[in-house]
């Protein structure tokens, strides 16, 4: 359970059901929506450009490949003793 | 070469980049990651003139640049929410590509 509150995807409602929704539809062998998306739940408006954001500029090709951009991603994540 | 890439992996998320079996110019740019990760600060002209000598454009310094920056700010949401159950591991951003990145055509090196 998360420390903070945050709303799981079978309360949602209005602009957050909506989110949760596309995020399903562009993931559908994902079972549920991520935890760390749920994170921003207080803010539908914000998820959704979190999403945005984080697609962009991390899952496709920029001017980095994605080979090392999830290399950053790794390393970043484990200097900050975050499991992921 | 899906082994290596997984050892890879496996060294980044140890923060053991000196065992990570990776290119000098990727070495170069994790070297700058962690030093924004850890002392951004301290940054200096030098780190960044050094990146470009190893090959890299400015457009793709700051692009490092920026995914740093977004797993730093994913990195303190999850510690602050207390994300520890079994879930997390299996599907946050990382999930998305996971040990398949040299399956890409495009990103298979010589």
């Amino acid at each position: 359970m998360a420390r903070i509150q945050w709303v799981e995807e079978a309360d949602a409602s209005g602009e957050l059901a909506e989110v949760y929704q596309m995020w399903r539809k562009a993931h559908p062998d994902r079972e549920y929506v991520p935890d760390i998306l749920k994170c921003f739940s207080a803010r539908p408006d914000f998820l959704k450009q979190v999403i945005g954001f984080s697609y962009g500029v991390h899952f496709r090709d920029g001017h980095l490949n994605r080979r090392l951009k999830e290399m950053i991603a790794t390393y970043v994540s484990a200097l900050n003793r975050c499991d992921y | 070469m899906q082994e290596k890439n997984d050892d890879v992996s496996t060294s980044l998320s140890k923060t053991d980049l000196a065992g990570a079996a990776i290119a000098d110019d990727e070495r170069a740019l994790l070297e700058f990651v962690h030093l924004l990760t850890e002392h951004a600060d301290r940054t200096t002209d030098a780190d960044v003139q050094r990146l470009r000598e190893a090959g890299f454009s400015d457009e793709q310094i700051a692009e490092a640049v920026y995914v740093t920056a977004l797993f730093a700010f994913f990195n303190r949401v999850a510690d602050a929410f207390g994300l520890v159950n079994p879930k997390y591991t299996e599907m946050p951003l990382k999930g998305m590509f996971p040990n398949t990145l040299p399956s890409d055509p495009d990103q298979v090196s010589e």
